[in-house]
């Protein structure tokens, strides 16, 4: 079991649909750091909308706990980096099955146009889509802080006087 | 003394309390010295918001301009006694867009 | 990076793709500069607007679709049937970036399709797909038709409605089912072709020369708009806020810019707006302002807005002060193609002219035109759109409605070249005046925009435009000078495809947008280049013009602002006093004083020469 302090420590998204405008800047971002072109194919987050509806949500790895998608890979090449504490993609050993992306339950593998797949790597702890989100819809924060936002949430959209905490969200 | 009105657009409201008022002041009266006065009534947060500057066409500018009788009375103008008996001042939030 | 001209004949099926020359690139940009350069080239004074001949220009920014943020926009361009001069329509959304991502700068559609069509390019691929039962739906019905048809929701999409296809002179063309390029009746001129829709998929990227730049100008621009009071407005209300602010200054149009003043202005405010019917905030593509909404007023699906001048078109323009109601107009417009500006216009003037007695209900199929009824607003706008009963005679506009009706209703079509004025009224905003009476494309305040008349210090209009005056809304001095520096500084907005909300602070000056380019181009311009090419724009957009045989008498305002002044609220006993302003600005322009007409030192000065000598006007 780990120790309660490393526990707390780490981190997670808090992506909140209601929250994103379908700006796609987080697109803009992620494509550029990582490809050195504004191209939202090679992004690893992904706006997906009903525009009809109002729709804008998010999508993106949640580096899960059990990671299904490192399980499915007949090849390595999804490995755990101790580092950043998610699963990492290396394109050297891929051969391209596409079980990792069928397996993921979050929609957070595409593939890449060039062969391979597309999966976050939290840009070794940048997160530049959170960073760059001015929705604030994109946050990635420690476990504690997570759960108390969920829990805070809630709990104002419960008690009267709720309109009194800050639009965007604390 | 004189009675002037005084207009607040939806921004200020929620700090004064109320859309419009009926005031009674010196007049004739300088915006300045309005201004001022309305910062001693309302507080810190109406005197917060009366400082704001936005950026216009590369140029400072207050965030609030003020209208007496519908004529914007620039910063220059401020110390001089514009507001006059039964005057309408009203404040403004800068904007531009249609 | 692939930067290219798509140009694609209707009625023989080809297509071709040529690369942007850099000289075009650099003397026009791109969007609405390099959309007049390609419409005064393949258009004459011949060209029938509604005809073959005519070319839609679709045009994204310079910019638009690169890194550089609220840089989504793009123009339609066309000449014009509403004023037979120089047309176009400007909109956000999705679609200009994803023309980019295709590689593709300028879409040029000539020709008219046999039957019913649209257009779907794929990066190099270009298809043109039958249509016909998607012909006749509504813009929200037709988009999920077309995402059905190609087997995916990733591609971006251009559509009229029922308007635009029976050539109604108001109708818009829609993006992102809710974004409109609204003026000019560009809807009309993409009907007359038969083309349905335009659609887009790309999957290339654009040049970044350096993510850390790109990243540090990102938190460049948030610091500005965090400390910024203004952007802090826009945001959260978008320009619904900009409701209380007009009528504020006594300038907000009620009843046919009857009145211009309201005093309880609450029931169509921005608090209204939010508290009651704004759902959440939406946004442009890669913008931080983020100002607009999704909302719901009524059953159904709600609608991306609302804006200040749509709010004031079909509400105060009308009688109208049921926000509900105007809301759900807004809807309707969107959903039939509709220019909400135009649209309410008409529908303003119809009740003006049955207040003055000159139509009666009889006329316009029964209905109960007293100003403000919500269902009559509701009905007509769906008459106007299909052109049933009275909608065929409104659905052209104000201006040629009233030719139908008689001299006494022509006084009351709130005009200018047969666009419809949007909703400031010029008695209280002087620079505004001129601005409508001089734009290229008819009455417009977005040519000129110049807020500075109620924004700028009395030191800074004396710097500027040569008298304090210029900052007094009331006075007729300096206006001229100011409007001509605006239309100069806006216009780089239109060709580089900047939203004007980000250009009204940071990326105002030829100096500030020279700096952005680099950084997403393989290409360099001076500010000295960029200020040329904007004036050369604004120079050739009234050459077409000229070409189309206009001049000083049609850079005109309706009577009412010349000469009735408005009877309350802050803007009023005012009028017009439009001929000085004129005279000051094409002085401005080194225009001719009496035709109107840029001098032929001016246009050979702006590297025009060889535009100019193709008119016969010139060549003496």
């Amino acid at each position: 079991m780990e120790e309660p302090e490393k526990s707390c420590r780490k981190k997670s998204w808090m992506i909140d649909p209601g929250k994103c405008t379908g700006c796609r800047t987080c697109e803009v971002v992620c494509s550029i750091t990582h490809s050195g072109e504004l191209d939202p194919g090679k992004s690893r987050i992904r706006i997906v909308k009903w525009e009809e509806k109002g729709i804008d949500v998010p999508v993106v790895c949640q580096h899960c706990d059990v990671a299904v998608c490192m399980e499915n890979c007949p090849t390595g090449a999804l490995s755990f980096d101790d580092f950043s504490g998610s699963v990492l993609y290396r394109k050297d050993n891929c051969i391209g099955c596409k079980l990792c992306m069928l397996s993921c339950p979050c929609g957070g593998i595409s593939l890449d146009k060039d062969g391979g797949v597309l999966k976050c790597d939290l840009c070794q702890g940048q997160t530049y889509c959170a960073q760059f989100c001015s929705a604030g819809a994109i946050a990635y924060v420690t476990h504690d802080q997570a759960s108390e936002r969920c829990r805070k949430e809630a709990a104002a959209a419960l008690v009267r006087g709720a309109a009194v905490l800050d639009q965007k969200g604390s | 003394m004189g009675r002037i009105r005084i207009v607040y657009p939806h921004g200020l409201q929620a700090i004064t309390g109320h859309a419009d008022e009926t005031a009674e002041i010196q007049t004739p009266s300088s915006v300045r010295d309005l201004i001022m006065y309305l910062k001693a009534r309302y507080g810190k947060r109406f005197e917060e918001e009366m400082n704001l500057r936005s950026l216009e066409m590369g140029e400072t500018t207050p965030f609030y301009l003020v209208l007496v009788d519908g004529c914007r009375i620039p910063e220059g103008r401020d110390s001089e006694a514009l507001i006059g008996d039964g005057a309408e001042v009203a404040l403004l939030p800068l904007f531009s867009g249609g | 990076m692939k930067h290219r001209i798509l140009t694609v004949d209707l009625s023989s099926g080809k297509h071709d793709f040529q690369d942007v020359p850099l000289n075009l690139t650099k003397r026009y940009l791109g969007g609405r500069g390099l959309n007049a350069k390609l419409l005064f080239d393949g258009t004459s004074r011949k060209t029938d607007p509604l005809g073959p001949d005519n070319l839609l220009v679709i045009g994204a920014g310079l910019l638009t679709g690169t890194a550089i943020p609220s840089s989504s926009r793009f123009t339609i361009s066309a000449k014009s049937p509403l004023t037979g001069g120089l047309g176009d329509g400007n909109s956000g959304g999705f679609f200009g970036p994803e023309m980019r991502f295709a590689g593709i700068g300028h879409i040029v559609i000539q020709g008219k399709a046999e039957k019913p069509v649209y257009l779907f390019m794929h990066d190099d691929s270009v298809e043109i797909r039958e249509c016909d039962e998607i012909w006749g739906t509504s813009v929200r019905e037709a988009d999920g038709m077309i995402r059905k048809a190609l087997g995916t929701d990733d591609v971006q999409i251009l559509l009229i409605g029922p308007a635009g296809e029976k050539s109604s002179l108001v109708a818009s063309v829609m993006n992102n089912l809710s974004r409109a390029a609204a003026r000019g009746g560009m809807g009309a001129v993409m009907g007359s072709k038969n083309l349905k829709a335009v659609v887009v998929k790309g999957s290339r990227g654009t040049y970044v020369r350096d993510w850390g730049e790109i990243l540090s100008l990102l938190k460049e621009i948030q610091a500005v708009l965090q400390a910024d009071p203004w952007f802090h407005m826009f945001s959260n209300a978008g320009t619904t806020g900009l409701t209380e602010n007009y009528n504020r200054l006594g300038v907000m149009p009620i009843r046919n810019f009857q009145e211009a003043f309201l005093e309880e202005v609450g029931p169509i405010s921005s608090t209204e707006f939010l508290g009651r019917y704004a759902r959440k905030r939406k946004s442009c593509f890669h913008c931080m302002i983020q100002c607009s909404h999704y909302y719901s007023a009524g059953e159904g699906d709600g609608e991306e807005g609302a804006e200040y001048e749509s709010i004031v078109a079909l509400g105060p323009r009308c009688g109208n002060f049921d926000l509900k109601a105007i809301l759900q107009a807004n809807a309707i417009c969107n959903r039939l193609g509709l220019d909400t500006i135009g649209a309410g216009d008409a529908i303003g003037f119809l009740m003006e002219c049955f207040q003055r007695g000159l139509i009666t209900s009889r006329d316009a199929d029964g209905l109960d035109l007293s100003w403000g009824n919500g269902e009559t607003i509701a009905k007509l706008l769906r008459k106007i759109a299909f052109r049933e009963g009275i909608g065929d005679l409104l659905a052209d506009g104000s201006a040629r409605a009233a030719t139908q009706i008689g001299p006494e209703a022509e006084r009351l079509a709130m005009h200018v070249k047969g666009q419809a004025i949007i909703a400031s009224d010029p008695r209280g905003l002087k620079a505004w005046g001129l601005g409508y009476a001089v734009s290229s494309r008819g009455a417009c305040h977005l040519r000129a925009l110049p807020t500075a008349e109620y924004s700028a210090t009395p030191e800074m209009a004396k710097r500027l435009w040569g008298t304090e005056e210029a900052a007094d809304r009331f006075a007729t001095a300096g206006k001229g000078r100011l409007v001509k520096w605006c239309e100069d500084v806006r216009v780089l907005s239109d060709a580089l495809g900047l939203c004007r909300f980000i250009t009204r602070t940071t990326f105002v000056f030829p100096e500030q947008l020279a700096r952005l380019i680099p950084l997403v181009m393989p290409l360099e311009l001076t500010p000295g280049e960029l200020s040329e090419a904007g004036e050369r724009i604004n120079n050739l957009e009234r050459l077409f013009n000229v070409r189309e045989g206009f001049s000083r008498k049609n850079d005109s305002l309706p009577e009412r602002f010349l000469k009735e002044p408005l009877s309350k609220g802050p803007s009023k006993g005012s009028v017009v006093d439009l001929e000085p302003m004129i005279d000051e600005y094409y002085e401005a322009r080194s225009w001719d004083l009496q035709t109107g007409h840029p001098t032929a030192e001016k246009l050979i000065d702006l590297d025009l020469g060889e535009e100019m000598r193709s008119l016969s006007l010139y060549k003496t």
